[in-house]
């Protein structure tokens, strides 16, 4: 397996789309999604979730940065 | 004994009159070996071999390390470690020698003796708390080694030292051969079976680990357990509930000298390292906060495992000291 094309393809499209990311932002992100799927955790139910409750789609840098600690703590903060 | 647990042996040439050296290769059977200039030439080596080498060699820089900010003193002002043996005989996913070693072979550095040579220099200006299986488990080597001994032998001889060796093995053969010391503490890291059997490959579960702590007390060793590290999975905190309750039926006449618990923390090289190696691995791939230069599970997961621990030990292990490494 090829290290950075496998960490490249980690955030799922529809996920990325829905917010306005820096550069470290999408790498905390990919860390988030990689540790997901080793952890089982479905990212696509996280988010819809978060779109029902209005989360996401985050449409400046201060709510994205919001989002992504949401997204941090549903998936690595919630067993 | 044969050595099957090694593929290939190499003794350093400067390494190869030694005492200890002999002794090990007896014990192995006198097997084949190859000489070489220095160890590092097979152990930093490249080339992805996937069996494991024993090497027999000197080492040729520090033998006695400050203690690091993330590992437990104890309460002890100067704490050390010593890395007599480097690498371990087990494959456990979280360990950082994952992330400072390169590969699954064995150094064994066969001028022991000059590393208690260091320690009497330190020992000069003041007592020395030496944690001497950081890097390997020199219990489940001991047939190899023979280092579990030596540490007897020396701490038994230099009240200036307290030792500790870590361990995960059953054995409980060991304990009663052993010169006994009040300052020689055996501490046992103690898993809940699902963590041992996802997470801890070759290691023996927590019944076989349980009584070789009753092995050790019963010899008249200070035991210390170690629910350390803690690992964050779903059904956590079932898992460490039954493995604290556990313990303490099968200890329950053993008189425990302290405890150690910690959530999994690890050095921000090593963790890069442990990614870039096991790209599918839960517990390298957790997106752990950066803190100081470690890595460690963000407040609010370390928090709820820690002081659940803590509640769990005062139900359970109640009047027995504990240490939490933050």
């Amino acid at each position: 397996m090829i290290p950075g094309a496998f960490y490249s393809k980690c955030i799922p499209g529809a996920l990325e789309n829905e917010m306005i990311l820096t550069e470290a932002m999408k790498n905390n992100l990919r860390q988030i999604c990689i540790y997901a799927h080793t952890a089982g955790i479905d990212l696509e139910i996280m988010r819809q979730d978060l779109e029902k409750k209005g989360t996401l789609p985050a449409r400046d840098k201060e709510s994205s940065k919001k989002a992504l600690t949401e997204i941090y703590d549903y998936v690595a903060c919630s067993f | 004994m044969s050595h099957a647990l090694f593929d290939k042996v190499y003794v350093e040439k400067r390494a190869s009159k030694d005492t200890v050296t002999g002794r090990i290769l007896e014990r192995l059977g006198d097997p084949e070996r190859e000489y070489i200039d220095h160890y590092k030439d097979v152990f930093d080596a490249k080339d992805a071999y996937a069996g494991r080498s024993l090497i027999l060699a000197h080492n040729p820089g520090k033998r006695i390390y400050e203690g690091a900010p993330v590992c437990q003193s104890f309460g002890n002002k100067h704490f050390y470690y010593s890395p007599c043996v480097m690498n371990c005989i087990y494959d456990c996913e979280y360990c950082f020698l994952k992330g400072m070693y390169p590969g699954k072979n064995i150094c064994i550095f066969t001028d022991i003796e000059e590393t208690f040579a260091e320690l009497e220099k330190i020992e000069k200006k003041h007592d020395a708390y030496v944690c001497a299986s950081y890097n390997t488990d020199l219990v489940a080597l001991e047939d190899v080694a023979g280092y579990v001994e030596k540490w007897c032998e020396k701490t038994a001889a230099d009240e200036r030292l307290t030792t500790e060796i870590r361990t995960k093995c059953s054995r409980t053969d060991i304990y009663e051969k052993l010169p006994v010391s009040e300052r020689l503490i055996f501490a046992f890291t103690v898993s809940p079976d699902e963590i041992a059997k996802g997470y801890e490959k070759g290691t023996p579960n927590a019944a076989g680990r349980l009584k070789a702590v009753k092995a050790a007390a019963a010899a008249g060793f200070p035991v210390r357990l170690c629910f350390d590290p803690m690992i964050y999975v779903r059904n956590w905190r079932e898992i460490y509930t039954e493995m604290v309750r556990r313990a303490s039926e099968e200890l329950r006449p053993v008189n425990v000298r302290d405890i150690s618990i910690g959530t999994f923390r690890i050095s921000d090289q090593y963790l890069k390292n442990m990614r870039k190696k096991y790209p599918d691995s839960q517990i390298a791939q957790y997106p752990y906060i950066i803190d100081k230069g470690y890595g460690r599970y963000p407040d609010k997961v370390a928090d709820a495992m820690e002081d659940y621990m803590k509640e769990l030990l005062d139900s359970f292990f109640k009047d027995v000291p504990v240490f939490c490494w933050r």
